[in-house]
């Protein structure tokens, strides 16, 4: 009994889907399909199944709620339950979509024996709000094969020998062909498969199914690659007595931006963000964004935005802890590992440079990127981003209009104007509730500035923007 | 005042005229905003000179804009034909002057289409220079100097103008310069359009909307593609004096002038190649027609045939239709020479020629039928005939005609493929970003069969989306997008034939089959101009019936026909009766089985009105219980007028048929012969208000006034309702009582011949072959499994020796899933004399793969080389590996065991469909589950009103459209079929069981009919047994 195997059947949905445990019916399709992937028990009572196709489901419980299963959520809920494990446990692989393998003989002296170390597991994962099917085996596909078929067992070689007979093969989790070729040779349990040569199961059957086999039986050693948990910077900070102000933390506050930037260059990794909370006594934390303008890993970029976000913060209560955390990172572009650098990296660093002072004195939340949008109206080409992005869409050259744009429209007196060019007609936006239908014309006005100004079918005429 | 195009200038003169000249309809899919019809309404309301109709790379609208021309009735206007052809970001826009350049347009087209996939085309400007010698060419630049100017600029000499559009936006002022310079550097002439999408700004939502749709994203994320605003419109001419030079616009009258061509110069020519050369049409038809009648009428042809004929000749020599007639006799006269049964059917039965011609097989003289239904000097369009050809054989068919008149004389004719209920709403809510799961939950549990007019406000609900403005825009768009065109597809059988090349009447285009050719125009379009279709359908029966004398010719040594069968024979008639009908032609369903034991046809005149009862327009006007009441004598027959008696007299009085209720209009109701044409063309939407409102109103008060009772009368309105959802001509049922008393004839007689010949034309019918072979082992039929030794490829008959009766039926190979005809012939071709003695002699043939080795043990086709199939199946995938490179070793011994009965039974039904060892029904009796249920064959005997327990494999669930929500389902025990009846409310209540179940325990209330035929058993409660049996798996026939 070396190696234990959690089987979480409703991972997504426990993950990601507050109320999946309610009893509104909920289902899961496959991206762009129409085949439901995964229910929650509501739905099972009203009738539906997996696999079950989705007008079928909801002619059999209208008030089905559907949503599409993402792939990157379901690798996240996994990385998630796997994390949880790994606190338990040293050696912990995934087994995408919803299964972890642990290694227990080498944990022995912390968990226990295996019924032990399944019951503590079966109580975190419970507590945590899954539901787990956990079993423990001599090697790991055997103990993936008695979670999958639903058998929360602790089973030694000849224990889980005996059983086999019972597991039938639906349980191994092969595809659909394989197992038909199986039931067309009347081989319905895991034990008559294992009692076959491994020759002519791989030849007759199926080449993988009987290496499967082999891994199961024991007869080949297999251990899954362990998993590496997502990096994350941690750093914390007990004071000895309660502080009223940041001012004399500053000291340590440097010391932990400085070990920030080390762990992040040890790693060539930059980040964007860091968050410091600051802990109470009686008060809940008080939380701090400390965000850069571009990913960073120098301790001057990091140093100048937390001591200028500190500088603005207002303590209401005496501090006995700080911390600083950060999980999102990324990977440094190669060029920047060069050691000389290049005149663009030079003045994109000056750029950055500027903006983290600019988001130090103002607030990153203030500054705002311009980019163009593709929609016709004017009001709505222009569009405030929180981070700089590579424009798609270029607007056509030649475009006949201001770059100083009113920022709402003035209503005018057309009587003051001499119109010089016009009209362009608009008519469009009608998804929204600000559909515009204007006639636009360049006219100069009687103080001799050259103004846009459009009319509305109603008549009335405004000034739009300046051209000069 | 600033100068918008759309405000009222100072200039009070009227405008001058303008021609539209680049105009796309929504026949250029998902691009145009308007129907071709509206485009022209609304250009003649605007006081346009002409328009030109020049969908892209395509003249699939034209046709309906032209009919539209001609109910306007303004010979002044016109409109012209013409086609757009983009070629990177130029546009060509090719007119047609006359019926010469129009044929060069049609061939360009398709030219263009051909080289292309299905739905695309592929043009260059050289194409141009090749196919358009007289049509005129109006370019749109974008950029000045093209290199393939100076070719087009020498070849298109006074015929090339440059095209200026525009649209008051950001572009035009580049457009204008580009123009107007080009036309200064080439001297050409340059004429204005307004690019049309649309025929009204209002169409706008729609046109982005359909945007949205062909890049297959939410407008809001592709606002770059979208039209900026809706100046491609056709505009006031005001607005057009206001935008254009004046010499722009007469431009577009002169070149309007200049064009010639209408539709109606399309001078359809039959082909000539069915008339043998020295004797004309009309003698030839006169001649084959007689020859015919001596055939039919071996006993002389009576005089009142004689008449007959000579009056419809004369009709048809009148109105030229000898050609016509002689195709579909040539047509039909080369199956019959391929020895391929065919049948025509539809109003064509309405004729004698027909019948002479042997096109038709129902005698008119005996069923009364109108000839005038058929053919008519008042209507001048063509007839139109439908033969029905053997399914697996009419490729053939149509080889022949490609063959004979020539792959540029004929087509297939196009079928438009419109937006519907569903599909507008799953593409709408797409391009509006819609969530699409919540849709297809609204989608799947709204009644679209029940659906009333307010539809779209009971499937468009908040649900759907949050944002009110959306949903109001949903609702909009989705009351323009139903019916718009979506793409073309290929009719089921329309084929046109014509003397002149196809490809100068019409462009034709690849469809999605290989070696088809689909042309740009359908049905209606070719009826409008009169252009001769001849309908070469597919039916599976006639398939089945072939076979089936073949097999009994064999049998009896002597050449079988269906002139061997012998007509009115009264055991056949009891035996519809019974509503023993499985595997019959049009009379198996669970409707029609329902319907004959109480109709009880005693004759053929009573199957021709069994086969059109079961239909919407009966059922609707509730016409069903009077007729069977007067039919059996329980209720006088009473014809409500006097003048009604020669139409209704035949049907007790009571109108089944839709060519009765329309003479009912016609004698009853006053109808001129317009309107009764205008009623037969328009059932569809009798309901809608408009012209059919009309109508309606009129029969109603016609008949009122001529004292029908109300009720009659909203019954007949009912009745036009039924039939406008699904027309049954009495011509039609006419000739499918043919076809159904024959194949229940052959049933009758030649049980096993008729079940060997439906298994070896299977896909057909609406049993599944597990249904058949049950059926026809309850008749005694012998069914022998299929073998290695004994089996073909099709089932065969294995008589018995020395007599001529028809032994057993032996299954071919073609039953075992999986298995190619190929191997199964190969296995059959070296069979030795003695049969095969081991699996390793089959083996070694070559070409036979592991794979067909073991899916024949599965199927237990390898029994009699002994083992069970498992143990085979072990054995034959292991063959390659141990007579192969390994040959040298002995496999280790394995036992493999024995399948059970049930897994015998699974593997039965997953290799073969069917199994003719145990019925699953009878392993669950064995086992004791079903120890309270009655079976199949004791329903019979038990008093009517007892509530019991039945239970069966689910073969059937129905939910007609002429039930108001009720389910019929057909269980299936190892004693026969039960029919069952689920209301609604107990639908809804166990719903799971209903939709999932594959055996199903019922509880619930025995009924039977007066006349002792029809049971079926109310269900109150329904039980899904089906893990009784597993992985066992049989297919139903559901909702279909």
């Amino acid at each position: 009994m070396n190696w234990l195997y959690i089987h979480l059947p409703h991972l997504y949905g426990e993950t990601w889907l507050a109320d999946f445990h309610s009893s509104q019916p909920m289902a899961l399709t496959r991206a762009q399909g129409q085949q439901i992937d995964a229910i929650n028990p509501a739905a099972r009572t009203c009738g539906v199944d997996i696999d079950m196709s989705l007008s079928t489901a909801f002619c059999l419980c209208p008030q089905l709620r559907a949503s599409v299963l993402d792939a990157r959520r379901q690798r996240r809920a996994l990385q998630r339950a796997a994390a949880i494990a790994a606190r338990h446990c040293a050696w912990v692989a995934e087994d995408p979509p919803c299964g972890i393998y642990l290694e227990i003989a080498s944990m022995a002296k912390l968990l226990g024996r295996a019924l032990q170390a399944q019951s503590t597991l079966q109580q975190v994962f419970q507590q945590r709000g899954y539901s787990a099917v956990i079993a423990a085996a001599p090697n790991p596909k055997a103990a993936r094969l008695l979670a999958r078929a639903g058998r929360s067992q602790c089973c030694d070689q000849r224990q889980f020998e005996r059983c086999l007979g019972d597991i039938p093969v639906t349980a191994l989790g092969i595809d659909a062909k394989t197992e038909l070729r199986l039931a067309k040779l009347g081989l319905a349990s895991v034990e008559d498969l294992a009692r076959l040569p491994h020759g002519d199961l791989s030849y007759r059957v199926d080449t993988g199914l009987a290496l499967y086999v082999d891994r199961i039986s024991g007869r080949q050693t297999w251990l899954p690659p362990p998993f590496q948990a997502p990096e994350q910077f941690r750093w914390q900070l007990d004071l000895e007595q309660d502080f009223d102000s940041l001012e004399p933390l500053r000291f340590f506050l440097a010391k932990g931006i400085g070990e920030f930037c080390h762990f992040l260059q040890q790693r060539c990794l930059a980040a964007q963000a860091l968050q410091l909370t600051l802990l109470h006594r009686r008060r809940p934390p008080t939380n701090v964004d400390v965000r850069l303008a571009a990913i960073d890993n120098r301790p001057e970029s990091w140093q100048y935005m937390l001591s200028n976000t500190v500088n603005r913060l207002q303590l209401e209560a005496p501090i006995i802890a700080m911390q600083l955390r950060a999980s999102v990172f990324e990977a440094l572009d190669r060029q920047e590992r060069q050691l000389f650098k290049s005149v663009s990296q030079e003045s994109g660093e000056k750029k950055s440079q500027l903006l983290n002072r600019l988001g130090a004195r103002l607030g990153m939340g203030r500054i705002h990127f311009l980019q163009i949008s593709t929609d016709p109206r004017p009001e709505y080409q222009t569009v405030y981003a929180s981070q700089a992005a590579v424009q798609k869409h270029r607007p056509p050259a030649g475009r006949n209009t201001p770059l100083w744009l009113a920022p709402q429209p003035l209503p005018t007196d057309i009587d003051q104007y001499t119109i010089s060019r016009g009209p362009l007609r608009l008519n469009t936006g009608w998804w929204d509730r600000n559909g515009a239908h204007r006639d636009y014309y360049i006219a100069s006005h009687t103080t001799l500035s050259t103004q846009w100004v459009f009319r509305q079918p109603s008549g009335l005429w405004y000034i739009h923007g300046w051209f000069a | 005042m600033a100068g918008s195009p759309d405000q009222n200038g100072g200039a009070t003169a009227r405008p001058a005229g303008f021609a539209e000249l680049h105009c796309i309809s929504n026949y250029s899919f998902l691009r145009g905003a308007s129907h071709p019809q509206e485009l022209v309404e609304r250009a003649i309301e605007l006081g346009y000179g002409g328009l030109a109709i020049t969908d892209e790379c395509s003249v699939a609208g034209v046709v309906k804009a032209w009919q539209q021309l001609q109910a306007s009735g303004n010979p002044a206007f016109k409109l012209i034909i013409g086609s757009e052809f983009r070629y990177q970001d130029d546009c060509f826009v090719v007119l047609a002057t006359d019926k010469q350049a129009y044929s060069e347009l049609c061939r360009l087209i398709s030219a263009c289409r051909k080289t292309a996939q299905k739905g695309e085309y592929s043009f260059q400007p050289q194409s141009l220079i090749e196919h358009i010698h007289r049509g005129l060419l109006l370019w749109r630049p974008a950029q000045p100097a093209a290199p393939y100017l100076p070719a087009l600029l020498a070849h298109f000499r006074q015929r090339l103008w440059l095209l200026l559009e525009l649209l008051l936006s950001e572009s035009d002022e580049a457009h204008l310069q580009l123009v107007e310079s080009t036309a200064a550097q080439y001297r050409l002439p340059v004429v204005c359009s307004s690019y049309t999408h649309m025929h009204d700004r209002s169409r706008k939502m729609l046109q982005d909307a359909l945007t949205g749709i062909r890049l297959n994203q939410a407008v809001t994320e592709i606002k770059q593609h979208l039209l900026p605003n809706a100046e491609n419109y056709l505009r006031p001419l005001r607005n057009i004096n206001k935008i254009y030079k004046p010499a722009y616009i007469r431009e577009s009258l002169a070149i309007a002038g200049r064009c010639h061509f209408k539709l109606d110069d399309i001078r359809y020519q039959y082909p000539k190649a069915c008339v043998p050369a020295h004797i004309s049409a009309r003698d030839y038809l006169r001649k084959v027609t007689y020859a015919g009648a001596r055939q039919r009428y071996p006993k002389g042809i009576p005089d009142t045939v004689v008449s007959t004929i000579e009056k419809e000749l004369g009709i048809i020599a009148e109105l030229n239709y000898e050609y016509y007639f002689l195709t579909i006799y040539d047509i039909v006269r080369q199956a019959r020479h391929m020895e391929i049964l065919c049948q025509g059917r539809g109003s064509a039965a309405n004729s004698v020629v027909c019948y002479c011609l042997h096109i038709t097989e129902v005698d008119p003289t005996e069923v009364s039928l109108l000839f005038e239904r058929f053919i008519s000097r008042r209507r001048n369009e063509p007839p139109d005939i439908d033969v029905d050809f053997e399914n697996a054989r009419r490729e053939e068919v149509i080889q022949y005609i490609y063959r004979k008149y020539g792959r540029d004389h004929c087509a297939i004719a196009a079928t438009v493929i419109t937006y519907r209920a569903k599909s507008a709403l799953r593409d709408l809510a797409k391009a509006l970003g819609i969530n699409m799961l919540q849709l297809e939950n609204l989608i799947a549990n709204y009644g679209w069969r029940y659906r009333g007019k307010d539809w779209i406000d009971e499937v468009i609900t908040p649900e759907l989306s949050a944002d009110n403005h959306l949903l109001q825009c949903f609702k909009q768009l989705l009351t323009q997008l139903v019916g718009f065109p979506r793409h073309l597809s290929q009719h089921v059988g329309g084929f046109v034939i014509s003397e002149p090349p196809l490809i100068d009447l019409v462009p034709i285009e690849n469809a999605a089959m290989a070696d088809r050719t689909v042309i740009q125009w359908d049905k209606e379009d070719l009826e409008a101009l009169g252009l001769m279709k001849v309908d070469v359908l597919a039916l599976g029966m006639l398939t089945a019936l072939r076979k089936c004398f073949a097999y009994i010719s064999d049998l009896r040594q002597r050449p079988f026909t269906m002139s061997d069968i012998e007509k009115e024979d009264p055991q056949i008639y009891r035996m519809l009766q019974r509503a023993d009908t499985v595997g019959l032609f049009q009379v198996e369903s669970r409707a029609q089985m329902n319907m004959l034991p109480r109709l009880r046809p005693e004759k053929y005149y009573d199957l021709v009105v069994q086969i059109a009862i079961v239909r919407p327009g009966p059922i609707h006007g509730d016409m069903v219980h009077p007729y069977l009441r007067r039919k059996h004598g329980e209720e006088d027959k009473d014809v409500p007028l006097k003048e009604l008696e020669p139409v209704l007299d035949r049907t007790y009085g009571v109108p089944i048929f839709q060519e009765q209720v329309i003479a009912l209009a016609i004698k009853g109701a006053d109808f001129t012969p317009d309107e009764a044409e205008e009623l037969r063309r328009s059932m569809a939407s009798w309901k809608r208000e408009g012209h059919m409102h009309r109508l309606r109103q009129k029969l109603t008060t016609n008949l009122l006034g001529k004292g029908l009772s109300e009720e009659y009368v909203e019954r007949i309105c009912r009745q036009i309702e039924g039939f406008g959802e699904y027309g049954f001509p009495e011509s039609h049922a006419a000739s499918f009582a043919l076809l159904a008393y024959t194949s229940a004839w052959l049933k009758h007689y030649y049980p096993t011949a008729f079940l060997c010949a439906l298994l070896n034309s299977q896909p057909m019918g609406f049993y599944r072959p597990w249904q058949l072979i049950q059926d026809a082992r309850r008749h005694g039929v012998t069914v022998l499994p299929v073998d290695i030794n004994q089996s073909d490829w099709d089932a065969k008959l294995e008589p018995a020796a020395a007599t001529d009766r028809e032994g057993a039926l032996r299954l071919g190979f073609r039953s075992v899933k999986g298995l190619s005809q190929t191997v199964a012939e190969q296995i059959c071709r070296q069979r030795p004399p003695r049969g095969y003695g081991s699996m390793e002699a089959l083996f070694s043939i070559a070409g036979i793969e592991r794979e067909a080795l073991e899916t024949l043990a599965s199927a237990n086709a390898l029994a009699s080389l002994g083992g069970h199939r498992f143990q085979q199946r072990w054995q034959t995938s292991g063959l390659a590996f141990y007579s192969g490179l390994f040959s040298g070793q002995v496999g280790e011994e394995y036992q493999i065991r024995q399948p059970s009965r049930t897994e015998d039974l699974f593997e039965d039904h997953a290799s073969l469909g069917f199994s003719l060892g145990d019925h699953p029904m009878a392993l669950l009796r064995d086992q004791g589950v079903l120890g309270d249920c009655v079976a199949a064959e004791q329903l019979a005997g038990i008093t009517s009103g007892t509530e019991l327990y039945v239970a069966g494999v689910v073969v059937n669930r129905q939910r007609p459209k002429t039930s108001a929500g009720v389910t019929f389902l057909t269980l299936e025990d190892e004693t026969g079929s039960i029919n069952i009846i689920v209301w609604l409310q107990n639908a809804l209540r166990q719903m799971e069981e209903l939709v999932k179940a594959r055996i199903l325990k019922i509880y619930g209330l025995m009924e039977q009919d007066r006349s002792g035929g029809v049971i079926h058993v109310i269900a109150y409660r329904l039980f899904d047994i089906s893990s009784q049996l597993g992985r066992f798996n049989s297919k139903s026939r559901d909702f279909h």
